[in-house]
């Protein structure tokens, strides 16, 4: 499984590979610009992303933004859609309300295992 | 003595401590003392030990609300968030006394009424604060410790850059910059289990977003202690 970590936060997105790594191959962006770049060669090489996480706010892009833009590119190029979680902070309520039609869940910041964990589990990412 | 400057730093606490008597005002920004107090009495369902006195109960530390109103629906509203008395603000020495007296004393016996008038109390309070960070929790979450202490001094590295940006903001009255680097430092912090330091920030965050500069100062000093707390434990960490 290929998975794209979006976090411009360094403690967030080293906590978030170090999770994710057990399901798969991690790649990670840093900002709105170096992910669209990622998704796209994704595409291109016909090895699509499984899974990404995007921060909701980002120093180019909001997040909200980013997640619109790739689901319009997958439902453009490829006939796979990547299951995509929105990580957000407490006062995102809104943006998250927004994001939620794009995609398939969001957890909230600071990160924690277990909450990861579970949300893995309801997409069937992880068993158990 | 322990100190918090909002509800949720309150409700850490307990998490780490417990209390023989909690003086907590209503209104402060994050979460109110309702909420707070609501937060503590579900932590202590959930952990606390049983209390020596009556075994068959657990332990319950006595909550007293601190409120300018001093209106029976205000004080009904802080029995209902599990307090368990209040006094009134401005805070007057002698109710104060009384009231410590009352419930951190010998027996507790809850009774809800306390008038006041007026002079201005004040002992200087003094400071116990927790380690600047819970490694077995990070280490638990991450699940390796060379990782932990790496993004840890990463953070303490970010956050002496961020402290110069946040005094720098400060002195320009660039209140957004000043915020959003709270927002960044707070953020990192609590991913890495560096409470305080990450409550800092949030405080920092806060009154910027407010507007009000005044607190601020002194905020970043204390910052600076946080982050050379941190320095230190770190060191003795990583040996």
């Amino acid at each position: 499984m290929r998975i794209l970590v979006i976090d411009d936060e360094f403690a967030a997105l080293k906590k978030l590979e170090v999770l994710l790594s057990k399901h798969g191959d991690c790649d990670a962006a840093t900002n709105a610009k170096q992910a669209k770049e990622m998704f796209a060669q994704a595409i291109k090489e016909g090895k699509p992303y499984d899974l990404i996480t995007i921060d909701i706010g980002l120093p180019d892009a909001s997040g909200l933004e980013l997640l619109k833009l790739f689901s319009s590119l997958e439902s453009r190029n490829s006939k796979l859609e990547s299951k995509k979680i929105m990580v957000t902070g407490s006062a995102d309520a809104d943006d998250v309300l927004d994001a939620s039609k794009y995609c398939n869940g969001y957890i909230t910041k600071p990160i924690k295992k277990e909450v990861l964990s579970q949300k893995l589990k309801q997409l069937g990412i992880e068993k158990g | 003595m322990d100190i918090a400057e909002n509800g949720r730093q309150a409700v850490d606490a307990c998490r780490q401590h417990a209390y023989d008597l909690i003086l907590m005002d209503v209104q402060m920004p994050v979460m109110d003392g309702y909420e707070a107090a609501g937060a503590i009495r579900q932590l202590e369902a959930a952990t606390a030990p049983p209390s020596p006195e009556a075994p068959e109960q657990q332990q319950r530390t006595p909550i007293v609300a601190m409120t300018a109103n001093a209106l029976k629906d205000d004080r009904d509203r802080c029995l209902a968030a599990g307090m368990d008395d209040f006094i009134t603000k401005p805070i007057k020495r002698q109710a104060l006394l009384n009231t410590v007296t009352k419930w951190a004393g010998n027996g507790h016996t809850p009774v809800a009424e306390v008038g006041g008038a007026p002079t201005s109390g004040g002992g200087a309070p003094s400071k116990a604060p927790p380690l600047p960070m819970d490694l077995q929790t990070a280490v638990e979450e991450f699940g390796d410790r060379p990782l932990v202490l790496e993004v840890a001094n990463e953070l303490l590295s970010n956050g002496q850059r961020q402290l110069k940006i946040m005094e720098e903001a400060l002195k320009n009255g660039d209140l957004d910059r000043l915020r959003k680097e709270a927002h960044a430092v707070k953020g990192g912090a609590w991913t890495i289990e560096a409470r305080p330091l990450g409550d800092l920030a949030e405080t920092i965050e806060h009154h910027s977003r407010e507007r009000e500069s005044d607190p601020i100062g002194p905020l970043l000093e204390r910052f600076v202690k946080e982050l050379d707390r941190l320095e230190s434990f770190l060191r003795q960490q990583t040996g």
